[in-house]
């Protein structure tokens, strides 16, 4: 019983992939809401010494974009 | 020249490693061969490579003085024994067939941290190409190749979507550490963006040797995690999330760097902002817990578009199985469908396949949201916080279902279906599902029985032995399993298992209790009554297991189906009724008796629950004479005991007379009345009684002497009488003790809820029902406000043994019906019309002595007349204006014979010749009866009486026509009728005849049901008993009226009119 041989390859799709980089960041959509993930949540109930989570996070949310 | 080339690797480092052109070996030799994987020939070495990063830039060249060196291992395209050079190397590409091996690259390994800063530094949406100051060789130049290009284009976007806040902190577990990650949450916009990266992922990137060959979708949802958490890190710190510490604990866990005492929760907000982001050792069960309320606070997010949700549809394997040699389904190519519902129009569901391919379906949810397709995206983002499994296509740019094997399905309908369903997102689970059909034990009941055992003949009785045989069992149904299929089953061991083209969730210990039961206790032999107490529980099991079904053949089986007004051929046969019972049964009454004659055999109680007028009181009648003639037969060796039969005060008359008229065999007697007799000489008054007759009212008055008495069987009649059972009435009659069974007699088992089938049923069966409560919750609930027809057939089941009921219109009882059924009602009379009575009769004797001609003939006349005004109501004797209440038990019997009348459907005609008690009895029986009744009488005009006739004509006129024999007795059409009822009595039957033919006409389409009702040791009954013997006789000497009776001698008179029996008088009070 023989092996099977292994398949070809092509050689430069291998490498590259098809990918376009974007050439600059993309402006917001203006139809798209541009809001924090946070925003959409309400009180989690978990509490942290009396406080929700959702208070605990606001400030990260503020500082990531700043 | 060098090529750079990046490996995002399983281990979440990135790998950087380059080709250098200069050592490429162009056309020479190849090396020997050596072993795979071998070292990348002309890969530059680790530390040329920090060199050349270094002369980029600063930045560059800090990150990798820190990175260490390592070996890395991927697959790449290779020609003869030389890996093929990337295209962007400028040498001369081998000829050839090129194949995948593996081949060992020097590399510098960058943690998530510093893979960010590197392919943030690198990245360049325009240029591919840089220029670096090579120690000892000067500038040279550097191309970034497409694995590191598309690695910078992954960090772009990470940082992008950082930088827009659109990220969620998680707490996951890897590796088996708790950890708390930064996950992204991308905007739409986003979402393409991604999934257009992970769709165009250059295949190198998916070569690391051997762990690599994952899709793009998942490197590229590892690297864009692993980054996105990096930024958030990095952006967070100099902000730590550090809520106040709380006091210390000396049990707090260490190696987090969180504060002693910390909770699960503390502890993982810490950790969201260190560099490493694990929490260290906190207990398991609260970590989970935390995970769970995590998922759910993200799940409950507001829907992306309140205009569509997000469904999901559990899809079956389905088609031949291309692997299976005969083209069978393959059993783990189940398949959840995803689909978009318009929230305002439900009916438009949309499978996301179908809104891919545009058309009609994408324009149509195109009506409810701007852009569909980024909806169902961020829902099945959104609904992965409920069910994990739904990650993976976090990337796919349309997604529209998720293949799953069978444990994947069998996840998704016992935790996905019901987290995501309480998460508002539309579930359609496989209908099978919702039936659950569990295993369990079939009983099969055969008869004859085995041999040795008796037989089972056409009387069951509770003692009998029969021949049993259990089988494995599926559903509710209670299909039985052959035993290849239960080997099928317990082959499979657990999950989801498909048996007769049914799919269940095998239970391993339940098939292993199955096949242990079977091996041990298959066959048997078993007494009835045991039969019956696994038949009649719904909760039964044996051996752990449920009992689905109990299924016997003759009349055993009749009566578990509920199917004892089986056809002749197929019901036990009815016992032979004594030469003295006076009374040929019906085809359908002799099937009720052989049913009453089964269930007392048995010792069920019987609710008999046919239509008026369908001879309940002559069924039982017989059961008694049947039970009498076999005690004789058996010289009172037979069960003995008597009957207690109770009823209403206004039946009590009509029972005796039936049980004279029909079963004269019968040893009666009636404890009623003022002069009943006190406990002591009532025991021994019934002692050689068959049937026993009172009242309701005195079954609670008198419970301390009925109690002592075994009664051999207790029937209510008109057990609705009964349906409140928290009535001290309804209390005593259900403690009397009985040895036999109960009987409940009623023609309107349900008036108005379920609670009252409950009632009386659980007088002839105490217990077999459960709590009144419970089978308000099982039962009343979930059929009356819900409709639901499983609990609907449920109940029909569990009660159809014990309940027997025939409607009139039921054709096979119909067509033993005559057209025009005739019956006299017995009614008795009160204390107050009885002392009336005698008063008129006593007046009547003494005056008709002396006087003779026209005068003695008015005086009788006017006598006559008084009489049957008293036996209507006192009232209408004295002309007082008094109150009826419950003054006669004519009306009484009248009002009763109404609602029963009104709550079967049916209209009725009442006739009375009296003009002024039918002015009396309108109201009274409007507020009795609660409805509208009509009154035609003699002094209407014309247009009005019409105007009565058609109102009563129409499909929706008032039940109850109140008619003068005079004024409606003639010449109306009066066909919405199918009862008619005389009150009282028209000596000439002819007046009658024509008076019940307004019903009993052309355009009647019902059976006619006509009532006589005639009070007790009276006048009336006494010209009821002449007019029935001498039909055709009074027909001709009677005549027209009543002259007949004034001629009478004064004996005959004396006869014909006194209160003769001490049984006329219904009364309760004394």
């Amino acid at each position: 019983m023989s092996e099977q041989p292994a398949p070809m390859v092509n050689v430069a799709a291998y490498w590259r992939g098809d990918f376009t980089l974007r050439p600059a960041p993309p402006e917001p959509d203006p139809e798209e809401p541009d809001e924090p993930s946070l925003r959409r949540l309400g009180r989690s109930g978990i509490t942290v010494h009396g406080r929700d989570l959702a208070v605990l996070l606001t400030p990260v949310y503020e500082v990531l974009r700043d | 020249m060098f090529v750079l080339h990046a490996l995002w690797r399983t281990d979440g480092q990135l790998a950087l490693w380059a080709e250098d052109a200069r050592a490429h070996p162009g056309t020479a030799e190849p090396q020997p061969d050596r072993p795979a994987p071998r070292a990348h020939p002309y890969a530059c070495p680790a530390g040329e490579l920090a060199a050349l990063l270094g002369g980029i830039g600063p930045g560059l060249g800090w990150l990798a003085g820190q990175a260490p060196e390592r070996w890395a291992t991927l697959l790449l395209p290779t020609v003869g024994a030389v890996p093929a050079p990337s295209p962007d190397l400028p040498v001369t590409p081998p000829r050839g067939g090129a194949v995948l091996t593996p081949w060992r690259v020097p590399a510098l390994l960058f943690d998530a941290g510093a893979a960010a800063q590197l392919l943030g530094e690198v990245f360049d949406p325009h240029w591919a190409v840089a220029d670096a100051d090579l120690p000892g060789t000067g500038r040279v130049e550097v191309v970034h190749g497409p694995s590191l290009r598309w690695l910078t284009g992954v960090h772009d976007l990470a940082w992008r979507t950082v930088g827009r806040g659109r990220v969620l902190p998680r707490p996951v577990s890897a590796d088996g550490r708790p950890q708390a990650r930064w996950r992204p949450d991308p905007t739409p916009a986003g979402r393409r963006e991604a999934a257009a990266l992970a769709a165009g992922c250059p295949p190198v990137l998916l070569g690391e040797w051997p762990h690599g060959g994952g899709t793009g979708e998942e490197l590229l949802d590892a690297a864009l995690g692993a980054l996105t958490d990096a930024e958030v890190r990095a952006a967070l710190a100099d902000t730590p999330l550090a809520p106040p510490a709380p006091p210390a604990s000396p049990a707090s866990p260490a190696g987090s760097g969180a504060a002693p005492g910390a909770t699960v929760a503390e502890r993982w907000l810490h950790a969201l902002t260190t560099p490493d982001g694990l929490l260290g050792e906190v207990p398991a069960d609260g970590f989970a817990e935390l995970r769970r309320r995590i998922a759910a606070w993200y799940a409950a997010a507001e829907p992306t578009d309140p205009a569509l949700r997000l469904c999901f549809r559990l899809v079956e394997p389905l088609g031949p199985d291309a692997d299976d040699p005969e083209g069978r389904p393959s059993d783990d190519a189940w398949r959840l469908e995803f689909l978009l519902q318009a929230v305002a129009e439900p009916s438009l569901l949309i499978r996301a396949a179908d809104l891919h391919e545009g058309g009609a379906a994408h324009a149509a949810l195109a009506r409810q949201a701007a852009d569909p397709h980024d909806v169902l995206v961020a829902e099945l983002a959104r609904a992965a916080h409920r069910w994990p499994a739904l990650d993976g296509l976090r990337h796919r740019s349309r997604p529209s279902a998720l293949p799953l094997d069978r444990a994947g399905a069998l996840d998704f309908l016992r935790t996905a279906a019901p987290a995501l369903a309480e998460g508002g997102f539309g579930v359609l689970l496989p209908a099978w599902w919702r039936r659950r059909p569990r295993l369990g034990l079939a009983l099969r009941v055969t008869t004859p029985p085995a041999p040795g055992t008796l037989a089972v003949g056409s009387q069951v009785d509770r003692d009998t032995v029969v021949a049993f045989r259990w089988q494995a069992a599926l559903g509710p149904d209670g299909t039985p399993l052959t035993e290849r299929e239960l080997a099928e089953l317990a082959a499979a061991k657990q999950g989801l298992v498909r048996v007769r083209g049914t799919w269940l969730e095998a239970d391993p210990a339940q098939i292993a209790a199955a096949l242990a039961f079977l091996a041990d206790r298959r066959d048997g032999v078993l007494a009835t009554a045991d039969l019956l107490r696994l038949a009649l529980d719904p909760q039964a099991t044996v051996a752990g297991l449920p009992v689905t079904s109990v299924r016997a053949d003759g009349p055993l089986g009749d009566l578990l189906a509920g199917c004892a007004d089986a056809a002749p051929a197929d019901a036990a046969p009815a016992p032979v009724l004594p030469a003295d019972f006076r009374a040929v049964l019906r085809p359908y009454q002799e099937r009720g008796l052989a049913w009453l004659r089964t269930m007392s055999g048995l010792g069920l109680g019987a609710v008999l629950a046919d239509d008026m007028g369908l001879g309940k009181t002559v069924q039982t009648l017989a059961l008694l004479a049947v039970e009498r003639a076999e005690r004789a037969e058996q010289g009172e060796a037979g069960e003995a005991g008597p009957t207690l039969l109770v009823c209403p005060m206004s039946l009590v008359g009509n029972w005796q007379r039936e049980a004279e008229r029909f079963a004269p065999a019968l040893r009666r007697y009636v404890h009623h009345g003022s002069g009943r007799l006190d406990a002591d000489r009532l025991a021994e008054a019934v002692r050689s009684a068959d049937l026993v007759i009172t009242t309701y009212g005195l079954v609670q008055r008198d419970f301390a002497a009925l109690r002592a008495i075994r009664w051999r069987r207790v029937v209510a009649d008109e057990a609705q009488h009964i349906k409140n059972t928290g009535t001290a009435q309804s209390r005593a009659i259900r403690a009397l003790p009985v040895t036999g069974h109960r009987i409940a007699l009623t023609g309107t088992p349900v008036e108005n809820r379920l609670s009252e089938l409950h009632a009386v049923l659980d007088f002839a069966n105490p217990g077999l029902l459960g709590p009144a409560e419970r089978f308000k919750e099982r039962y009343a609930i979930p059929v009356e406000l819900h409709r639901s027809p499983e609990r609907t057939a449920e109940l029909r089941r569990r009660t159809a043994p014990f309940v027997l009921r025939r409607l009139k219109t039921d054709p096979a009882v119909a067509a033993e019906l005559p057209a025009k059924q005739e019956m006299t009602v017995w009614c008795n009379l009160t204390a107050e019309q009885a002392g009336l009575y005698q008063a008129v009769v006593a007046d009547l004797l003494r005056r008709v002595e002396g006087i003779r001609g026209v005068e003695r003939r008015g005086t009788v006349l006017a006598a006559i007349g008084k009489l049957k005004q008293v036996c209507n109501h006192p009232a209408q004797l004295l002309h007082d204006g008094s109150a009826l209440g419950d003054r006669s038990g004519k009306v009484a019997r009248l009002a009763e014979l109404l609602e029963e009348a009104l709550a079967e459907g049916d209209r009725t005609l009442v006739f009375t010749q009296y003009a002024e008690f039918g002015a009396m009895l309108r109201p009274y029986l409007e507020r009795r009866l609660g409805e509208e009744v009509l009154y035609l009488h003699g002094g209407l005009a014309r247009a009005r009486r019409e105007e009565l006739v058609e109102r009563f004509q129409s499909p929706d006129g008032p039940g109850v026509f109140l008619l003068s024999l005079r004024a409606g007795g003639t010449g109306l059409n009066l066909t919405a009728a199918n009862q008619v009822i005389h009150l009282d009595r028209w000596w000439n039957p002819a007046v009658e005849e024509q008076a019940t033919d307004r019903a009993f006409r052309i355009g009647q389409r019902r059976d006619v049901q006509v009532r006589r009702l005639v009070c007790v040791g009276t006048v009336e009954e006494r010209i009821d008993e002449l007019l029935a013997a001498k039909r055709s006789l009074a027909e001709t000497v009677v005549g027209e009226g009543e002259q007949w009776l004034t001629d009478l001698p004064v004996d005959a008179l004396r006869e014909l009119v006194a209160l003769t029996r001490e049984d006329a008088v219904a009364e309760e009070d004394a």
